[in-house]
């Protein structure tokens, strides 16, 4: 669904209480607040959950927006806290369960982000591995750019940043994804080469 | 072609960088601009002077168009990945009904109280016995309580006499032909060994039992950016038997 057909009636009905409207408004942003879940939500973190967590938010708070202008900015805040709450929760939640069962004693190795890519044969997944090691500032305008709906414009009304500062954002994200597969792909080669020179010894 | 955010982070003496030939044509640009050209083609966002500004400097600079492939094909990986990702996002509705969360919350409290595995699990699964919770306002029976607490009975007098063991073995078998013991994982996990005095050394382990509940609706409990805690739905969808 088109989210740039939002118009500032259906916000206002919407803060006012009007459940149709509402549910419009939710249809409309559900895609881009997903996007931004996603920039943001620890790796291990269920975007679904954060998702429906988000929009639970949304029945709850709606009234509290003062204005419609400040809609967009509003609900990509509860995304970000809803991410970052529970990226906090599942660190918790992990080092308890980790303490409890004694697994640091018994699997000290842990796998690093950098193990699972090379387990990862799949080119695209390890393209999408990059993008989401990009800085949130890049990150963020960079996957909201992957949204059809979304433009420039829009991704700046979103993020409250000029549309300028949008485009060179994702210009520059794209710009480091290359530079950070360049650098994977020669780390590879060099390791190839060290193991291959391991071989003949 | 110009950006703020661009023109903060380097030496504005860079636009001058821009070579430009006889006709004043636009032939080399500095990074940062190049992309953002770049990007704008991919975009879709370019303008007349962009296409013009892109033609003059892939005639001296035909490497901008692998430049081009090779970003357009990354935008384009990630997409994908980022659709396949977001795939479910039309299914997410707004919950319906009111919100008020206080029969839940007496219902979370019975479940920490009584849910042992289910209290220690990092995910908590709440269930509900019949109407749907948000709009339910009574709380639970004696009856749902019976259902919700393990038959360990001390009223028993067969349970009584058992030993653990035994009283163990009880529950399982009793539990397995109601239905609501699916079995206990076959790995115990040891958490703590220590020597005694006589000799003897202490195990203390963990015994993992799977109970089964039949469920009409279920619930994550999730926080708020308060801490407060709050219902998020689970979403099921029924199995469909294929008839071939």
């Amino acid at each position: 669904m088109h989210e740039q057909g939002i118009s500032e009636s259906i916000i206002e009905s919407a803060i006012g209480g009007d459940r149709d409207a509402l549910n419009t408004l939710w249809q409309q942003s559900r895609r881009w607040v997903a996007a931004i879940l996603l920039a943001h939500k620890p790796r291990e973190t269920d975007l679904e959950d954060l998702l429906q967590v988000v929009a639970m938010q949304v029945c709850r708070k709606i009234s509290t927006v003062r204005e419609p202008k400040a809609f967009k900015s509003w609900l990509r805040t509860i995304a970000i806290n809803t991410a970052r709450e529970e990226g906090r929760k599942t660190s918790r939640r992990k080092r308890s369960m980790l303490k409890f069962v004694g697994i640091e004693q018994m699997n000290p190795k842990s796998v690093s982000p950098v193990d699972v890519l090379s387990e990862d044969s799949d080119e695209s997944k390890r393209i999408y591995q990059a993008a989401m090691s990009l800085p949130i500032g890049y990150r963020e305008p960079v996957l909201l750019r992957c949204l059809r709906s979304m433009s420039y414009q829009h991704i700046g009304e979103v993020l409250e940043l000029p549309e300028t500062t949008i485009e060179t954002r994702i210009a520059r994200g794209r710009r480091m994804l290359k530079e950070i597969l360049k650098q994977q792909d020669h780390q590879h080669d060099e390791s190839s080469s060290l193991r291959a020179i391991g071989g003949v010894r | 072609m110009s950006t703020d955010e661009h023109n903060s982070s380097i030496d504005p003496n860079e636009k001058q960088v821009n070579k430009v030939n006889e006709t004043n044509e636009i032939i080399a640009l500095p990074g940062d601009e190049r992309d953002v050209l770049i990007s704008r083609v991919i975009d879709g966002a370019a303008s007349a002077q962009d296409w013009a500004t892109f033609r003059g400097v892939a005639a001296h600079d035909p490497s901008i168009w692998s430049e081009l492939g090779e970003t357009q094909s990354l935008h384009e990986s990630v997409s994908m990945s980022v659709a396949d990702e977001l795939g479910f996002v039309d299914q997410i509705e707004l919950p319906g009904g009111a919100m008020d969360d206080q029969p839940l919350r007496a219902r979370l409290d019975l479940v920490s109280r009584w849910g042992g595995w289910a209290a220690a699990a990092a995910i908590l699964l709440v269930w509900f016995f019949g109407s749907p919770m948000l709009n339910r306002q009574s709380d639970l029976s004696d009856g749902d309580q019976a259902n919700l607490i393990p038959n360990f009975g001390s009223s028993n007098p067969m349970l009584d006499k058992a030993r653990p063991d035994q009283a163990f073995g009880q529950y399982i078998a009793a539990g397995q032909q109601s239905g609501q013991v699916v079995g206990e994982m076959p790995e115990q996990i040891v958490i703590e060994t220590r020597p005694m005095p006589d000799g003897t050394i202490e195990v203390l382990y963990l015994r993992q039992i799977i109970e089964r509940q039949i469920i009409d609706h279920a619930y994550r409990e999730m926080r708020d950016e308060t801490g407060k805690i709050f219902p998020v739905p689970v979403r099921a969808n029924p199995i469909i038997e294929k008839s071939y």
